[in-house]
């Protein structure tokens, strides 16, 4: 009896330890394969994350970008300024506006009496062309730039060209704007021309300085594209700008600012020229801008940069865009 | 009183002895130890930890090209300067992708809290809205089983300013770790893109643009790196 217990006892302890371990693997391994079986799929599919530091606030900011007709050998703060914009950024609602004033424009300069605009960058570099633009608009000018011909060209190649929409064909000599209308990318020395044409233009100096508006519409569309592409880019373009303009703009801003670029569409970029009569002071040939006209563009960008339907100007290349 | 002893000896004896009811359970509880220790799972049942093993990463550098704003640069100083930047920026871009994908402690919990640190202040919570492509995802935990680095590689651009100091930094990343699903299938996981990073209080990301391209591959070919890594 006693033997037949323990044969009994040992067979039970035999089959409880092969139950305890095959319950033990069973429950060991059974919440894995349940867990996994529960999960979510993971969805495998391109995913994209992004972030770019736009700048924010409904504060507009103001750039005056000045274009000198310094020669190579010439100091571009002591020349003309034969190319006159004011940049208006609206970072909240990613919006700019770009107004060029015609560089015959006759106003008074803080100090020197009545003159073309031009004449105020020979007369106080860009700070006393700044003063003059402001007290011209009203608006406040945050931060100016001024490249010269040279500049502009390296600048442009820096940047291995500008792919610029020419609205029109040209043919001009002076300048050497030789282009068929359509897309094209220019090197330094054919934006610079592009930007200088005025002879052949019905409206001269008016419809140059919407071209010239319409390089910097151009750059900013394809700052934003290569961006899109490689944001590496960015970088070449911020150093091509800072090696060759002198600006008041820091390195931090114009990191920021081309970060804003990015969220800006071109597209919607307005860009226009101030009109105004031509006109004769003495032997000068100037402009009588519409006073009216600039004062009125200046308080509709004056709080966010955003000029309203009725405050844009007809185009002075009107005639030649076919509209 | 005799009687009664012999009855309550009768009845012990028909009574399953004692170690027969504890020793399996006992042995339940190794069972279930050893099974999830040599699958190297979760031991939820005893409350112990899934290995929390980070596996050592670091990316491998492939090129640093300074971008000067001032025409008048020492190419050398830049050069050497670019090198230095790259050195103290490496770190944090180490420290996003290993807590952010390598770190068990995290993809366990779903929880990335040490990867936003590579993060600036303005770019944290975009970066936090973004988690499911910036980090191995909040339901890794019950997908994995693990996540081993594979080369993975930077390349930076150094941005200096007009004083020849580094003002950002552009790291082009690719990061690449194998992922074995607990039903035993593998996923190739990428992350590529640009990270901008500034200096604030140490190199921080400032602005990202950042692609997930996870694909399924098959079961890693033995060798014995991959055995190492396996059993680390």
């Amino acid at each position: 009896m006693r033997t037949s217990h323990t044969i009994r006892r040992r067979i039970a302890l035999l089959v409880a330890l092969a139950v305890a371990w095959v319950a033990g693997s069973t429950i060991g391994a059974t919440p894995q394969v349940r867990r996994a079986a529960a999960a979510p799929l993971f969805q495998i599919e391109q995913a994209h994350a992004q972030y770019v530091p736009v700048l924010d606030g409904s504060k507009p900011i103001f750039i005056l970008v000045i274009g000198s007709d310094a020669r190579p050998d010439e100091e571009a703060a002591s020349t003309r300024a034969d190319s006159l914009h004011i940049v208006a950024i609206n970072p909240d609602k990613h919006k700019a506006t770009i107004v060029g004033i015609p560089r015959d424009s006759y106003v008074d300069i803080p100090g020197y009496g009545s003159n073309k605009i031009n004449s105020s960058l020979f007369y106080g570099g860009p700070e006393l062309v700044v003063k003059t633009v402001e007290q011209l608009t009203g608006l406040r000018m945050d931060y100016w730039a001024l490249t010269g011909f040279q500049t502009f060209q390296q600048m442009v190649n820096g940047v291995d060209g500008l792919v610029v929409d020419v609205p029109f064909a040209m043919n001009d000599s002076a300048s050497g704007a030789f282009f068929q209308p359509g897309i094209q990318r220019l090197d330094g020395e054919n934006a610079l021309a592009f930007a200088r044409n005025r002879h052949e233009l019905p409206s001269g100096d008016f419809g140059r300085s919407e071209n010239q508006g319409l390089l910097l519409v151009s750059a900013l569309h394809q700052m934003k594209k290569e961006f899109r592409k490689d944001p590496n880019s960015m970088l070449t373009w911020i150093a091509s700008f800072m090696r060759r303009a002198t600006t008041t703009l820091s390195l931090d801003e114009v990191v920021d600012l081309a970060f804003t670029g990015t969220a800006i569409n071109p597209e919607k970029v307005v860009n226009v020229v101030v009109t105004g009569s031509t006109g004769m002071v003495g032997n000068m040939s100037v402009v009588n801008l519409d006073q009216a006209e600039v004062d009125g563009i200046s308080n509709d960008l004056k709080n966010d940069a955003i000029l309203k339907e009725a405050n844009i100007p007809p185009s002075p290349n009107e005639s030649l865009l076919g509209g | 009183m005799t009687a009664n002893r012999v009855e309550r000896g009768a009845k012990k004896k028909r009574r399953v002895p004692l170690a027969v009811l504890l020793v399996p359970i006992a042995l339940i509880g190794i069972g279930v130890v050893l099974v999830l220790t040599l699958r190297g799972g979760a031991v939820p049942i005893l409350g112990g930890g899934q290995d929390e093993t980070t596996p050592p990463f670091d990316f491998t550098v492939k090129g640093v090209r300074p971008v000067v704003t001032s025409t008048k640069a020492d190419e050398d100083a830049v050069s050497a300067s670019a090198q230095q930047v790259a050195e103290d920026a490496t770190p944090t871009i180490d420290d996003l992708y290993t807590f952010a994908f390598l770190d068990p402690s995290n993809w366990h919990a779903g929880e990335y809290d040490e990867a936003f640190e590579a993060f600036a202040d303005g770019a944290k919570q975009t970066a936090r809205g973004s988690a499911e492509v910036l980090t191995l995802g909040a339901g890794a935990g019950n997908l994995f089983e693990t996540v081993e680095p594979r080369k993975s590689t930077l390349a930076y651009q150094v941005l200096f300013d007009k004083d020849g100091d580094p003002n950002t930094v552009v790291a082009t990343v690719v990061f690449r770790a194998l992922g074995e699903r607990k039903d035993g299938t593998y996923l190739a996981i990428l992350s590529q893109g640009t990270l901008f990073l500034r200096d604030v209080d140490g190199w921080k990301i400032t602005a990202f643009d950042v692609t997930r391209g996870d694909a399924e591959t098959e079961p890693p070919s033995p060798s014995p790196s991959a055995s190492a890594s396996a059993s680390s």
